[in-house]
């Protein structure tokens, strides 16, 4: 090949280039950034990651109502993604990979402050195969041990611009999320939580409430443990909280979003010796920004191998 | 819509993956992660509960300029062009694969591709020279989901089996006796006509004349993969496959019709698996059915005749771009039509490590190609191997010859200037478009192959006004 098009695979790979689309006012909507695969809720990592090599798989379907308003056009109503993840674990690191596919988003054009709002129209016979943007990350567990009363660590994440912008499932460019992430657990209760910084350089989104640079993101969340009589499970059940603020405007109404989530997980092991985990979702927005729903539902399945 | 073809050809390498786990299996020299993984003790290869494979490959082709009475033709936009041109694609895939039930598995195959086509995938029929190449894509790389489906199998007796490890398949023992169905996001190649010496275009023959029957026009986007359910009934040394795949709503595009029930690519295969004097080999009988929105051949013609301002210039919807007024266009005749056909695939293994193989289907050739090449009847046969006798088990060479032929509505139409997906020259002097292909692959180290590839094509478009064409090949391919 031309050197110019292995360059742009190279870069495509590393998800330097490779806008992904002509339309100018679409970006990254889902706001739902979950966890890596078998690290906990929906939101927060445990910090549980110890021992020889072990890994995860994810699957999990949301749905997402109204999460895009623009003063009276309701320009994303529905939105609807496939999500699959993977992670490898080795001591104290995890090392996850995740992709969403869009299955069904739609919504209403119009105009605002002269601004034309073109709908997302993604459904699986129009879109068969397209998926959003992809993101590589590593965590490491830096202080505590995995079972301990506290745990402290850190993750980054990198988003690579695989989405298309007309769907709303990517800003075009190269995204990345640092965070310092804290874990507990006391005898029947869990909790969890991250703060960190989402390095967004897109700010100029033509839709007036669309991105405005780098956010400061908070996720936490508790959870009661709850014994299955008579199988080698434990139920899990508890909120998450998700809150986003963009640094420019900090903790202004029209940048600042929080949504909450009533999260439960129920963990056993199968025949074969392969743990997996089943989980629910559900809540809705507390104060709205751009992807931020009234409300949510998502479920999942994990499956998880080496060290328990 | 041509990079449709691409997609096609990706699917096919997945049914040559499969292919060689139940014939040639996996080289234990052959360098993997999953094997790495056991020989470190974290896994176990035999029964997987998952394992993760990928792949890079990157082909460059040249085609050397070659004579034609003519190209492009009155305005017609299909031709391929005469001068020397250079194709490319390359390709990367992770295959992942995992154990979501007892006997269900769970895939998910993302695949990122770069590529450009000769003369815009336009001006060959059965023997377009890379299989990679896809109806949609370009220079620049994109990511998209090839796959994503279930498969459960139930077992129903006999002596076990063993499945290899490989990509898009758990390592696993299973009965000889067995019923497996299959739902998702896959292609219709992935599970129908396998031949192990023939359908892995990644390590064997470039060409998609090679990959599956030419003239096998089975449902898919235009990447080649589709939506659907398959059953496989295996019994033995029998073998029973049916897949319903979901359409392009349009022809070659990648937008796909899910209403099954009222369009769809239906396919049926009866397979045998035999030793001859001492050496396997396998027949397998397939016939396809597509109800599908295409345009009838005869339809356009007739239209065009009643009417001359039913043209191909003045098309009022989906089109293939002809500004050639003076000649008729699918166009204006597309609706719900069927195509039909009927294909026989043999495999021989001649020694362990050399087999010969052949392929031919007719299909009735009354509509357009909705998904795979223009071909209405086709033909290819050829020897591939690997160099154990030279002490290069994992080198792999091969050569092979395939005809190509459309029928004669197809062949009025394109004289008339009519075009299709890929083809017409806005004339034509109807002849049988061959390709005669010649390769070898060294392996270089550990999974790491480098080919040299000839092609030589006469009659390209089935127009012996023009060619014959001369391409040489390149590819790199890694296996990780």
């Amino acid at each position: 090949m031309r050197s110019s098009s292995a360059l742009a695979l190279v870069l495509g790979l590393a998800g330097v280039s490779c806008p992904a689309s002509a339309e100018p006012h679409g970006f990254a909507l889902e706001r739902l950034v979950q966890a890596p695969a078998g690290s906990g809720g929906w939101l927060t990592d445990d910090l549980r990651q110890s021992g020889g090599l072990g890994g995860a798989v994810a699957a999990s379907l949301g749905y997402a109502h109204r999460p895009l308003r623009v003063a009276a056009v309701e320009l994303v109503s529905a939105e609807a993604l496939a999500d699959l993840a993977v992670t490898i674990s080795y001591d104290r690191f995890r090392f996850f990979a995740s992709v969403a596919s869009p299955l069904y988003l739609t919504g209403r054009g119009g105009t605002v402050n002269g601004v034309e709002l073109v709908p997302p129209n993604v459904t699986l016979e129009n879109h068969p195969d397209s998926l959003a943007d992809a993101r590589l990350g590593v965590s490491a567990r830096l202080l505590g041990a995995a079972g301990g009363a506290f745990r402290l660590g850190a993750d980054a994440q990198l988003f690579v611009p695989t989405g298309a912008q007309e769907d709303f499932q990517s800003d075009g460019t190269l995204r990345s999320l640092i965070r310092v992430l804290v874990a507990g657990n006391t005898s029947a209760v869990d909790f969890a939580g991250a703060l960190g910084v989402h390095l967004r350089p897109r700010g100029d989104a033509a839709v007036p409430v669309g991105p405005r640079g780098p956010e400061l993101q908070l996720a936490a969340s508790a959870g009661v443990r709850i014994a299955v009589a008579g199988r080698e499970g434990a139920l899990r059940v508890g909120p998450e909280l998700f809150a986003v603020t963009a640094l420019r405007s900090a903790f202004a109404p029209e940048t600042s979003g929080v949504e909450a989530l009533l999260g439960a997980r129920f963990e056993a092991r199968r025949e074969d010796g392969v743990r997996y985990r089943l989980k629910l979702g559900a809540g809705g927005g507390i104060a709205p920004a751009f992807g931020v729903p009234e409300w949510r539902v998502v479920a999942g399945v994990e499956l998880l191998g080496g060290e328990p | 819509m041509r990079l449709r073809l691409l997609v096609l050809a990706a699917l096919a390498w997945s049914a040559s993956a499969w292919a060689q786990a139940t014939a040639w299996g996996r080289p234990e020299e052959q360098f993997d992660v999953m094997n790495l993984l056991t020989d470190l003790g974290h896994h176990d290869i035999v029964t997987e509960s998952f394992n993760a494979y990928g792949q890079l490959t990157t082909i460059s082709s040249w085609k050397l300029a070659f004579p034609a009475a003519y190209t492009n033709a009155n305005g017609s936009p299909s031709s391929l062009l005469s001068e020397a041109e250079r194709s490319f694609t390359t390709s990367a895939t992770l295959f992942l694969s995992v154990s979501s039930w007892k006997n269900g598995e769970a895939y998910f195959v993302p695949e990122v591709i770069a590529e450009r086509p000769l003369s815009g995938l336009h001006g060959l029929g059965g023997a377009i020279q890379n299989f990679e190449l896809q109806k949609t894509g370009g220079d620049t790389p994109q990511l998209y989901r090839s796959r994503l489906f279930l498969r459960h199998t139930f077992e129903l007796g006999g002596e076990k089996i063993e499945k290899t490890s490989d990509p898009m398949q758990l390592g696993a023992h299973v009965d000889a006796r067995r019923l497996v169905l299959t739902a998702g996001n896959f292609s219709t190649i992935d599970v129908l006509d396998r031949n192990t010496f023939t359908s892995d275009p990644r390590q064997q023959f470039l060409n998609m004349a090679f990959m599956t029957y030419a003239a096998f026009d089975f449902a898919s986007d235009a990447r080649g993969y589709a939506w659907g359910g398959a059953a496989e009934l295996y019994f033995d040394a029998w073998a029973v496959r049916f897949a319903r795949m979901s359409p392009p709503q349009l022809p070659n595009q990648l937008q796909v019709g899910l209403r099954l029930d009222q369009l769809y690519g239906d396919q049926l295969e009866l397979e045998h698996t035999h030793s001859l004097f001492g050496r396997a080999g396998a027949v397998r009988v397939l016939g396809y059915r597509n109800r599908a929105t295409m345009g009838r051949f005869d339809d356009a013609v007739a239209a065009w005749r009643a009417d001359p301002s039913k043209n191909a210039a003045a098309c009022p919807g989906f089109s293939y771009g002809s500004q050639n007024a003076s000649a008729p266009d699918l166009c204006w005749v597309r609706g719900p039509n069927v195509k039909l056909g009927l294909g026989v695939n043999v495999e021989q293994h001649l020694t362990p490590d050399l087999g010969v193989f052949f392929r031919g289907m007719i299909s009735d050739g009354e509509s357009e190609v909705q998904a795979y090449t223009s071909t209405d009847r086709s033909i290819a046969f050829g020897v591939s191997g690997k160099g154990g006798a030279w002490h290069r088990p994992l080198d792999v060479a091969g050569v092979g010859f395939a005809m190509a032929w459309v029928s004669r509505p197809h062949a009025d139409y394109l004289r008339l200037g009519g075009i299709d997906g890929f083809i017409g020259d806005g004339g034509l002097k109807q002849a049988a478009e061959t390709v005669f292909e010649l390769f070898y692959s060294v392996n270089v180290l550990w999974a790491l192959w480098l080919t040299a590839d000839y092609q030589h094509i006469s009659n390209p478009a089935f127009n012996a006004d023009r060619g014959p064409v001369d391409i040489v090949g390149g590819r790199l391919h890694a296996e990780f």
